[in-house]
């Protein structure tokens, strides 16, 4: 190596030196290791980690403000990879008072280059004799240890805080919630007794069921104790039962068989039971029914919430004739339960079904169309005297069909009349022979349909609009006749401005129709329709403008004052009146508008010229200017009398 | 007409006593205006630089201006400050010192149409002339000169019909005067009498209005100017009372050739916006006794800002004069027409 060469050398050795640790010491954390979760006391060993940009360095802290001991800066060890730790045993801190920020200078200086130094400031707290909160009791508010996904977590806390500085607290619920905030938390103090118990409320909306963990007994509850002087105190044993499903919830009970008629002697009875969810454990107690002499009952889970129970009757001769609930309970994995009480089964070995007398359709009209009412008339009786109650099954009408929309109202013991009102959307086809049933249900479970009556569906309209015969655009008469051709239909309507009149008849001989139509004064749109007798609306005729027109004559007064109007009226039709005065040397004085779609247009004048000024007392012409919405303009010129007084 | 001027001019030639006459008549004329007008002229002019009265609407209302005959109707208006003979009784009363030196007119229009209003004016008017001596023919001849002094009365009349069997009119009665001033000027003074009736109750009222006129030829030229209400006031039964508002015409005539005049005239609203302005010619047509007139006009400039067409016509007989004016008015009132008749005496 030549000379030169080992000159190079050393320069890179020392700059490597110098890079290792020399130039400013650059910082990049410090932590307080020990003690945690308190405030530094006296005799306290205080362990602070510290990490700087390179390892070398020459760190030091001085806790002289922490303790008041004179023992100078405390050096750290070098831990390499720029890692410092300081490790300080507090004095007596006797005569100081608790803080939460006493700060402790902490230094670094290059080895190499003592003018190379960094300077920073870590705050701790001192704590020689204020006490730490103290956890006493915590509980779920609402009792118990169970919780459901989506519930409000509501846990009471209450802590002993005589001599506490600003007692705060909080809760770690990261053993429920992975993704748990703390600022999610809702924080309340309920009161304090007399012996420095404060008592905290702590409320939290949990997520549902894919935000939590997964759910089980005895998951612990952290709840937090914070003071003003570094006291973190933890409460883990709160502990409660996660459940991110409830407890079982029916859909619905019905008997599957026998379904026109009560049970009797060793029937299999079919229940069809639906629950929120499969996997359910699922049985039926029979006990009101045979007195649990037919044996177990099966519950099949079928899936998707529905299991079905098969129960062989057991004895029933002796009992008497009666509706008994059967209750069926549904019980979860878990052990939650639910019964449901809804399901009612008869007993019925003797009791008679109704009778049907017979049925009528009001009118005996049979032919029907949309929005018609369907009114039917029948008459039923009970054999053996018990309560019995009748409903429509208009299916074959209406598929989507719900009993309950069928209004049904008692006559007479046995008579009803039940009213439906048939629906626009939805209807069946139109066909000839459609069946109406009406069924008759008693309190044995007897159930009887009749289908004896049939309507016809028509739901066909004319197929087009009515052909009017020419009308005109303007007229001064508030009455005109509309007349036309309507094919096919009974009846055309005619809607004068939105309001239907009519319908009036259609001869079905010509399909002709004329009739008086009642105009507004303005302008009026006229649509008409064609109609058949079932109601069945044909399509619209495109809208007809007519414009009635009126006088338009004007009224003031004479003399004219001041903040007096010109009252234009008959105004219909018009669309914008104007007046303009002039003076007899032809100048105009004032000009006056107004728009607006009334029968009567006020024009005011407060008497002033086109300058503001008030005009001078005298004789003026009026030019008074109507125009109609079909843009025509009427012009009148009238005298007028001023005085300006 | 030649003929005079030749006589006139032997009589200075000839030294005869017309100039030395004339001379001396001048002068004493001169002072008797100096020591009597003077002051007046100085009033009037006092009085049209007196400040503006309290804000009240330039546009006229009752008692309106309108022109009162025929032809200056036909020719736009142009004549109000440069009227003539008898109508200028109710135009510009200097124009009084013009003309035959008695006279009679009458005139009836209908203002716009409908019929609505209707308007008379009636005037007649003595004019005193200088009498200029002149040596004719071996003796001394007085001949009449210049117009010195006239007087003059006009009655107009305006009848409206209101709504109803209601009417409303106003009556004025004028009072004239004109003389001959200093450098050439004529002035004119008229004092109307005003009163307006109606069969509306508190619709009527009267008053005084007082006009003044200056006119001047130069050449074939004239000019001239009359302030109308430039002092007034009317007093209704139950409006507030008043003065009328101001105004103001201009005019300016040239004669031309062949018999032709073209005229421009203005009419000021107090502030001095321009109401209306107009040109107009008249023709007297050579061999016939006939005077056409036409002229465009533009009316209320700050308003509307119309067109007008002005035309009229006259026909003359010996000293009878039947004359037809028209003027166009605002759109959808229709227009004026007036008719007069017009007598003098020598």
């Amino acid at each position: 190596m030549s000379h030169s060469g080992r000159i190079g050398l050393l320069a890179l050795i020392l700059l490597s030196l110098h890079g290792a640790a020399g130039g400013t010491p650059k910082h990049r954390e410090t932590l307080l290791l020990a003690p945690l979760g308190r405030g530094i006391g006296a005799g306290d060993t205080v362990l602070v980690q510290t990490r700087w940009d390179s390892a070398g360095y020459q760190v030091t802290a001085n806790f002289a403000p922490l303790d008041g001991a004179g023992g100078g800066p405390v050096m750290a060890s070098d831990l390499s990879n720029g890692y410092y730790r300081i490790s300080y045993v507090t004095g007596s801190m006797a005569g100081l008072s608790d803080s939460p920020g006493v700060v402790i200078p902490v230094n670094a200086m290059s080895r190499f280059d003592s003018s190379a130094a960094t300077y920073l400031r870590f705050t701790v707290c001192r704590n020689a004799s204020t006490p730490r909160p103290e956890h006493l009791r915590s509980f779920l508010r609402d009792g118990g240890r169970r919780i459901y996904a989506g519930d409000s977590l509501i846990v009471r806390t209450i802590w002993q805080a005589a001599g506490v500085r600003s007692l705060r607290v909080a809760a770690d619920l990261r053993s429920l919630v992975p993704r748990f905030q703390e600022s999610a938390l809702t924080v309340r103090e309920i009161g304090a007794d007399g012996a420095g118990a404060d008592t905290f409320e702590i409320a939290y909306d949990l997520p549902g069921k894919s935000d939590l963990v997964p759910e089980a007994n005895g998951i612990p509850l952290t709840i937090i104790g914070r003071d003003s002087l570094c006291s973190d105190v933890r409460f883990s044993e709160l502990l409660i039962d996660l459940r991110t499903s409830g407890p079982p919830a029916p859909v619905s009970q019905r008997i599957l068989f026998p379904i026109d008629r009560g049970v009797r002697d060793l029937d299999t009875l079919r229940i069809e039971s639906r629950w929120d969810s499969a996997g359910y454990f699922v049985r039926a107690d029979f006990t009101e029914l045979d007195g649990g002499t037919g044996g177990l009952a099966s519950a099949l889970d079928e899936g998707g919430g529905l299991y079905t129970i098969r129960y062989r009757i057991g004895t029933i001769a002796g009992l008497p004739d009666s509706a008994v609930a059967i209750p069926i309970t549904a019980v979860n994995p878990l052990g939650d339960s639910f019964t449901d009480h809804s399901l009612r089964a008869c007993r019925n070995q003797t009791t008679p079904p109704p009778v049907h007398l017979n049925s009528a359709l009001k009118n005996n009209r049979t032919r029907y169309s949309k929005n018609d009412t369907l009114v039917v008339y029948t008459r039923w009786s009970s054999p053996a005297g018990i309560d019995f109650s009748i409903e429509a099954d208009y299916r074959a009408i209406f598929p989507a069909f719900e009993p309950s929309k069928a209004e049904v109202r008692e006559i007479s013991p046995d008579s009803f009349e039940v009213s439906y009102i048939l629906p626009v959307v939805g209807l069946a086809p139109d066909t000839v022979g459609i069946p109406v049933v009406i069924r008759a249900r008693d309190a044995r479970c007897s159930v009887v349909a009749d289908s004896t009556l049939r309507i016809e569906l028509d739901t066909t309209p004319p197929r087009q609009p009515p052909v009017l015969d020419p009308l005109p655009s303007e007229t001064t008469e508030t009455t005109i006749t509309v007349s036309g051709t309507a094919q096919d239909a009974a009846w055309v309507s005619v809607s004068v401005n939105g309001a239907p009149q009519g319908p009036f008849a259609v001869d079905p001989s010509t399909w002709r129709f004329s009739t008086p139509i009642d105009l507004a004064s303005g302008l009026n749109s006229l649509i008409s329709w064609p109609e058949d007798e079932l109601g069945n609306l044909g399509p619209r005729t495109l809208e007809k403008k007519i414009l009635v027109v009126a006088g338009r004559s004007i009224n003031y007064p004479t003399p004219f004052r001041p903040g007096d109007e010109f009252i234009v009226s008959d105004a219909a039709g018009v669309r914008e009146a104007s007046v303009h005065l002039y003076n007899l040397e032809g100048t105009r004085v004032a000009d006056l508008k107004r728009t607006g779609n009334s029968l009567e247009m006020r024009l005011r004048w407060e008497g002033r010229d086109r300058e503001g000024d008030l005009a001078q007392p005298g004789y003026y012409l009026l030019k008074i200017r109507s125009v109609g919405y079909d843009g025509r303009a009427r012009e009148q010129v009238l005298p007028m009398l001023f005085m300006n007084d | 007409m030649r003929g005079r001027v030749r006589q006139e001019r032997s009589s200075r030639a000839a030294g005869g006593p017309r100039g030395d006459g004339g001379r001396t008549a001048n002068a004493r004329m001169r002072r008797r205006w100096a020591g009597g007008l003077g002051p007046g002229l100085a009033l009037l002019v006092s009085l049209l630089l007196m400040p503006a009265r309290e804000a009240r609407a330039e546009m006229a209302g009752a008692f309106p201006h309108i022109e009162p005959w025929p032809s200056s109707l036909a020719l736009g208006g142009t004549t109000d400050a440069l009227g003539e003979g008898v109508e200028a009784v109710l135009g510009n009363p200097t124009g009084m010192l013009e003309g035959p030196r008695r006279a009679f007119a009458f005139s009836h229009a209908s203002l716009f149409s409908g019929g609505l209003v209707r308007h008379q004016a009636a005037a007649v008017r003595w004019l005193k002339r200088e009498t200029n001596p002149v040596w004719e023919q071996g003796r001394v001849t007085r001949t009449p000169g210049k117009g010195r002094l006239a007087v003059g009365l006009g009655i107009t009349n305006l009848a409206g019909e209101l709504p109803g069997s209601d009417t409303y009119g106003e009556l004025q009665i004028a009072l004239c005067l004109a003389r001959r001033v200093l450098l050439g000027l004529q002035s004119g003074f008229r004092l109307r009498i005003l009163q307006a009736r109606s069969s509306v109750d508190g619709a009527g009222g009267g008053g005084l209005a007082f006009d003044f006129g200056l006119e001047r030829a130069i050449g074939r030229a004239r000019a001239g100017m009359v302030a109308r209400s430039v002092v007034s006031d009317l007093d209704w039964d139950r409006s507030v009372d008043g003065p009328l508002p101001r105004g103001y015409d201009l005019g300016l005539q040239y004669d031309l050739r062949l018999g032709g005049t073209i005229l421009a005239g203005a009419s000021l609203h107090e502030g001095g916006a321009v109401r209306r302005c107009a040109v107009a010619t008249s023709w007297r047509v050579p061999g016939a006794p006939l005077v056409l007139r036409a002229g465009p006009a533009w009316s209320d400039p700050g308003g509307e800002s119309r067109g007008e067409l002005s035309s009229g016509i006259s026909l003359q007989v010996g000293g009878l004069s039947a004359d037809y004016g028209m003027r166009t008015g605002p759109p959808g009132l229709g227009e004026i027409h007036r008719f007069a008749l017009v007598a003098s005496l020598p």
